[in-house]
């Protein structure tokens, strides 16, 4: 299987830059700052069919055009690699191996969108993934291949890493910005949007470090052999998914996009755990719907998922097995997301952990029936809130009650939790 | 422009107007809870929810723009069902301890209860209760009872800009707090109670006073700095217990300190509540009568032997326009002399002389309220947030919502510096200097406004000549500033279509004749007096300088400023004659010349050689007890009449309480003396005497019709702009004298001339007088912060303690006026806020 950002992974250290560049590394930016104007660069990731891979899945090339072309003034780039949501550890997976693609594939997207300063946040407590990035700056640097007038170009990039204060809403992207100005990480009101009033009040894109990594490919390659990648017509590109809980394989693995969850859990993740069953998993990273066996035949893509009643998201799918208590994972989630509000907005802030209180209730065999109502409105009600946390948070709710109604019945008319 | 339909009604809107703005045009309103007009949207509550046609979920009407086409419903079952959701939500945690709770009764989230119909709670839980901030001075701060809409943080960084509370903690546990957790450090104007709709932020002397709808309302006028903010007082058994405004009014219901909690000036003990009269030396209280009477028989006398001109008068800014007016008749056609002045000699009446005569206004060329959407701003000379708040507050929103550029020419890093494009920290006594220079740049590069001074001036190439033969580089060093700093400020403000140049009391008291007319030199180069959003603007702290200036208070002129037949002696003539033994008898109305005048040591030996020394006036001071008749005044709140802004705006007062004891409104005392002294019937209201002196001043015009509660105020009428306006004579700047140590002084944004220390509210945050050291001064002499410290003028000393600042250049010395213990001014020269002093530890 062809791989676009493990590539270049060698086994227990991160590649080299030597031999990134002995691979290929690079070729893309060379190839780009030469014989490329920065609207062919962001015509081939629009062509490409790249969608983003922080979680939202936005088509990556039309994020990019948003940015208006002749404002005078600097504009920004920000490379979010946050990577707080439970279930999600790609992006560090990615730069534990390496750093070089994201730093090409920044350099790439700032010639597109004509950005001099760009900046990585990123999680504090990557500290290898941080580290790597450092040593991969000052290389590049040292090469001409970031720094002032790139590969003679006339081009100029700078890159500076900020390490995250901590907290889960930092990665949304405009509370991003905010954390990035010193101010409280408050997310912003949309619009503006910050293609068009961003960081210090200027466009500003952010992106996903596994957005950014793929660029690179695409520039070399090619949009259309990037959108072959995929198994579905529709699709676009490889996929990093994260596999956790009671699967056999629980590491970091490329795919391509559209293959089915049965196939991934059977094929790449090795099956259950001997002894397990499969009961139930999160697709897509803490902030999405369940999934079911009858959900197996769902093509692993944005669009499929989607239409399935749940999200791609970020790719961390979270295996259950038959012994795991549906009410107890989804009270886990909630008691997360209610901790990580910002408390900016009443529903959010109020409304999880109220949540928090009825699963916990229920959960403990506290539970009335009309429990089940008032969570239900709170999935609708929580829908409508300032940012995207609180309806995330809703996301395993709504599989709960949507799946597992019977499992939350049972806790009530038991009064116990059935599987303790 | 884009058009949408809301409620399946059309409407065509600016791009960018939200939908809850479009659909007000409508007289469609919308649920709000967090939404405060005069700041930006918060989008936190979520109850303005709408649903627009074609997007899946409720959007917020108060942030969200609006779009071509989108057809917008704003009221549905959903609709109510979501917004009552979110109330019941709000209520999860709240005490709903709304009986013992301040905002009983005008609390925003018990009306939006009752408006959307919460009235069951269908959600429990346990509350959590967190800590209620009784540590903080003024303001209270229960975080049980917020609602988070983050009013209170969004006036505070954008209206106030004092960025002293936060939102922090995150998740259920977010509350509002300072940032640092410590005690509230700020500026106490407590504009952020006003916008809290529950009971978090709650002023503490009103706490518990009584239910907010137990007390009477009055609708008036502010009395303390001349921004004249629109107010209300609240009183109850005879009792200011708050004041409060609107956002409605002309100031937006922003107040400060002063306004908001001065107010306990009123209810001070030292109230004077009885005239007193002197017998056999001592003290003792008397009935109107008896003070009266032995006041017009001592004035006879000394009339009789030794001329009307044996009698002087001196008015204050802080009584009515009515009552200056009276004082000035009492004085002129009651007694016969002209020797009547006021404290505006310190420096506002030569300015405003200057100005008229360039400009033809009276006061400032247009209303504050054009600051507000001007492009670039000058502000000399002048700490705006201690003399005059309200203005300060419009200039931090030119700059930070209509990106106004802000140029700061101030001696000390004052608040505004931190909004301030280019600050400009000249050597004190350097005003000339300064503005000459920034002249002489403008003039370098080009940047004057070509177009009105070819349209609308004279003498402009006489200025230029005079300008060319001035090198920048010595003016950039005989202001003590760099002939960089000095090209990018002309930079910033020139070639703007709409300047406005505000100039304070170093260049009005300090800066002197000259210096007002560079300033207005400065002015016509860069265009401001045509400007549409602009203006010229003289700032001074006191509330009615302009009124009592217009109503003929001052030796050279009667009312509306009709020139005096012959003129008497102004203020330091007065002091001279009182000294010479010319003046023999003197009557001080509202006016302490002891407490913060220059000389004050000279003034008070002066008045210890009077005949008859008059003092009217509201609390017992060292003044009244050297005089000879006392009568007991009243203050603002307890009187009716008019104020007049420096900006010309002519407002009128509501009599809210009664004044205490025997104390009298102070027209009716005047008027009652000058009945006496001439057998003439005694006004029997204000209204009377606002007639007569409309009449008398030929420039005060209107009547008095209330709207909403409110008085609309009179007009005033202003002279037609001249044809041309004359560049005056270009003064050469001669460098001040360097001085080992120069000590300023001047007003801090907690007090309001002498007034406010006697409010037990002002006192608890700024409790007494210090001298501010700048740290490098301080470690060089050995002063420590709070350290005692004794600075000398000539032969004068003050002695207080030191604070250690970084605020000031190393060499200057503030010390604030406001404090009769302190003094500062006592080493003042007359026309000076600054003077060389020496500084040692005490
Ligand atoms: C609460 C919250 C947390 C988020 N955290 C992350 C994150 O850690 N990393 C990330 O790339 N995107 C995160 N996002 C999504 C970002 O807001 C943004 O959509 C993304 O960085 C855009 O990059 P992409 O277009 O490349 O996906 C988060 C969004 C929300 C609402
Ligand atoms: S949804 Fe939650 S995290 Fe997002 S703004 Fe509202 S309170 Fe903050
Ligand atoms: S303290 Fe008052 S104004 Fe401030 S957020 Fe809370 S409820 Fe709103
Ligand atoms: S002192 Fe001035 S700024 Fe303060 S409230 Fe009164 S008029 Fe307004
Ligand atoms: S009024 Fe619009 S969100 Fe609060």
């Amino acid at each position: 299987m062809e791989q676009v950002l493990f590539r270049h992974n060698k086994p227990g250290r991160p590649v080299t830059f030597a031999e990134y560049c002995a691979e290929g590394g690079f070729a893309a930016l060379h190839k780009a700052l030469k014989e490329l104007s920065p609207d062919d660069v962001q015509r081939a990731v629009i062509d490409s069919g790249l969608r983003g891979r922080g979680g939202a899945g936005f088509p990556t090339g039309k994020k990019w055009s948003f940015v208006p072309r002749d404002l005078p003034g600097p504009r920004y780039l920000i490379c979010n690699c946050d990577e707080m949501e439970p279930g999600t550890y790609k992006d560090r997976a990615l730069l534990e191996a390496n750093p070089y693609s994201l730093v090409e594939g920044m350099v790439l997207a700032g010639y597109a969108i004509g950005v001099s300063h760009a900046f990585i946040f990123i999680r504090r407590g990557y500290e290898l993934p941080a580290a790597n990035l450092r040593h991969a700056i000052a290389e590049a640097k040292e090469a001409g291949l970031l720094g002032r007038n790139i590969l003679g170009s006339g081009f100029s990039m700078e890159i500076d890493i900020h390490l995250s204060a901590g907290r889960y809403i930092c990665g949304e992207e405009t509370a991003l910005m905010n954390a990035l100005e010193g101010v409280r990480a408050n997310p912003r009101a949309k619009p503006p949007f910050p293609a068009v009033k961003g960081l210090w009040g200027r466009p500003t894109v952010v992106n996903n470090v596994e957005t950014l990594a793929n660029v690179p490919y695409i520039v070399a390659n090619g949009a259309t052999r990037f959108k072959g990648l995929a198994t579905t017509p529709e699709g676009s590109g490889m996929k990093l998914f994260c596999p956790s809980g009671h699967v056999r394989n629980t590491v970091c693995m490329e795919l391509p996009l559209g293959m089915t969850l049965g196939e991934i859990i059977d094929g790449p993740c090795g099956g259950m755990l001997p002894g397990k069953k499969f009961k139930a998993c999160i697709p897509g990273g803490a902030s999405t719907p369940y999934f079911t066996a009858d959900h197996f035949n769902v093509p692993m893509d944005f669009d499929a998922v989607a239409k399935a009643g749940s999200r791609l998201g970020t790719g961390g799918i979270v295996v259950f097995d038959e012994q795991t208590c549906m009410v107890g994972a989804t009270l886990n989630l909630t008691q997360f997301f209610a901790r990580e509000s910002c408390g900016w907005c009443t529903p959010c802030r109020e409304g999880l952990p109220y949540v928090r209180e009825i699963l916990t209730r229920i959960e403990a065999g506290g539970g009335e029936p009309e429990d089940i109502e008032i969570l239900r409105e709170h999935v609708h009600y929580l829908n409508y809130t300032f940012c995207a946390l609180a309806p995330g948070a809703m996301g395993p709710v709504e599989g709960l009650l949507q799946l597992f109604e019977d499992e939350i019945r049972e806790h009530i008319t038991k009064r116990r939790c059935p599987f303790r | 422009m884009v058009s949408l339909t809301i409620d399946g009604k059309n409407v065509t809107v600016p791009a960018g107007t939200t939908i809850l703005d479009a659909a007000a045009q409508l007289g469609i309103t919308i649920p709000t809870l967090c939404w405060l007009q005069k700041v930006s949207p918060t989008g936190a509550c979520r109850v303005c929810a709408v649903e627009v046609e074609g997007v899946d979920r409720n959007m917020t009407a108060c942030n969200t723009p609006v779009k071509e086409g989108i057809k917008v419903t704003t009221q549905s079952e959903a609709l109510t069902a979501a917004r009552k959701k979110i109330m019941e939500l709000m209520l999860v945690n709240h005490p709903l301890d709304c009986p013992v709770c301040d905002a009983g009764g005008e609390c925003g989230l018990q009306d939006a209860c009752y408006e959307l119909d919460a009235v069951r709670q269908d959600y429990s839980a346990v509350l959590e209760r967190r800590p209620i901030r009784y540590d903080w001075s003024l303001l209270e701060s229960d975080p049980n009872r917020c609602i988070l809409c983050e009013k209170c943080v969004k006036v505070d960084h954008e209206i106030v800009g004092a960025d002293a509370i936060a939102v922090v903690n995150r998740g259920e546990a977010t509350i509002i707090d300072t940032v640092d957790g410590k005690p509230l450090n700020c500026e106490f104007c407590g504009n952020c109670i006003e916008a809290c709709p529950t009971g978090t932020l709650i002023s503490k002397p009103f706490k518990f006073r009584g239910r907010p709808w137990t007390f009477t309302v009055t609708k008036s006028v502010c009395g303390f700095c001349s921004t004249g903010c629109q107010i209300e007082y609240h009183s109850r058994n005879n009792r200011v217990e708050r004041v409060t405004s609107s956002d409605t009014t002309y100031n937006n219901g922003n107040l400060c300190i002063n306004g908001r909690f001065g107010y306990a000036y009123l209810n001070t003990p030292d109230r004077l509540t009885v005239p007193l009269v002197k017998e056999g030396g001592a003290q003792v209280s008397a009935d109107w009568n008896r003070a009266m009477t032995g006041a017009v028989a001592k004035l006879k006398e000394i009339v009789a032997g030794a001329g009307p001109q044996a009698v002087a008068g001196i008015g204050s800014p802080r009584v009515t326009n009515e009552e200056s007016y009276l004082f000035q008749k009492l004085l002129r056609d009651a007694i016969g002399t002209g020797n009547i002045d006021s404290e505006a000699r310190l420096g506002y009446a030569q300015a405003q002389a200057v100005l008229q005569g360039i400009f033809g206004c009276t006061g400032a060329s247009a209303t504050i309220d054009r600051i507000d959407r001007a492009q670039a701003i000058l502000v000399i000379g002048c700490d705006l947030n201690a003399e005059s708040t309200g203005v300060e507050y419009r200039v931090i929103k030119a700059a930070t919502k209509n990106d106004a550029r802000l140029v700061l020419a101030n001696m000390r890093n004052v608040k505004l510096k931190k909004y301030a494009n280019a600050h400009l920290s000249y050597r004190p006594g350097a005003e000339l200097a300064l503005i000459t220079g920034l002249m002489k740049a403008i003039l370098d590069e080009g940047l004057e406004n070509k177009e009105f001074i070819a349209a609308a001036t004279s003498g402009f190439a006489a200025l230029q000549g005079a300008l060319a033969s001035q090198q920048l580089a010595s003016l950039a060093e005989a202001a003590g500033v760099s002939e960089a700093s000095l090209r990018e400020a002309a930079r910033y403000l020139g070639k703007k279509k709409d300047v406005a140049v505000i100039f304070g009391a170093d260049v009005i008291r300090g800066g002197g004749v000259e210096t007002v007319k560079a300033v207005a030199n400065l002015a016509l180069l860069l265009g401001a007096p045509m400007a549409e959003n602009g203006g010229i603007f003289p700032i001074e702290q006191k509330n009615n300088i302009q009124g009592m200036l217009d109503m003929g208070v001052a030796p050279d002129h009667l009312p509306g400023y009709r020139p005096a037949a012959a003129p008497g002696k102004d203020l330091w003539q007065i002091v001279a004659g009182i000294e010479q033994g010319t003046v023999k008898a003197l009557y001080l109305l509202g006016c302490d010349p002891l407490a913060t005048f220059p000389e004050s040591d000279r003034i008070r030996k002066a008045l210890a050689r009077l005949d008859l020394l008059i003092v009217q006036d509201i609390a017992t001071s060292e003044l009244t007890g050297l005089a000879h008749v006392v009568f007991p005044g009243a203050a603002a709140a307890e009187k009716s009449g008019s104020f007049t802004t420096p900006d010309n705006r002519v407002q009128c007062l509501s009599r809210a309480v009664t004044p205490p004891g025997d104390a009298r409104e102070d027209w009716d005392i005047i008027g009652e003396l000058i009945s006496r002294l001439t057998g003439a019937p005694h006004a029997r209201s204000v209204a009377e005497v606002t007639v007569e002196m409309q009449e008398a001043s030929g420039i005060y015009g209107g009547s008095c019709t209330l709207v909403d509660g409110r008085c609309s105020g009179l007009t005033k009428a202003m002279p037609a702009a001249p044809a041309t306006y004359a560049f005056s004579a270009a003064t050469v700047p001669a460098a001040p004298a360097v001085e080992p140590f120069t000590l300023i002084v001047g007003p801090i944004g907690f007090h309001n001339g002498s007034m406010s220390t006697r409010s037990a509210n002002n006192l608890t945050v700024s409790p007494a007088g210090f001298v501010e050291v700048a740290s490098a001064d301080a470690a060089r002499l050995g002063i420590v912060d709070g350290g005692s410290v004794r600075v000398t003028a000539a032969n004068v000393s003050i002695t207080g303690p030191a604070k250690v600042s970084s605020r000031i250049q190393a060499g200057t010395i503030f010390a604030p006026v406001h404090f009769r213990d302190l003094k500062a001014s006592s080493l003042l020269p007359a026309n000076a806020t600054s003077v060389g002093v020496k500084v040692e530890k005490a």
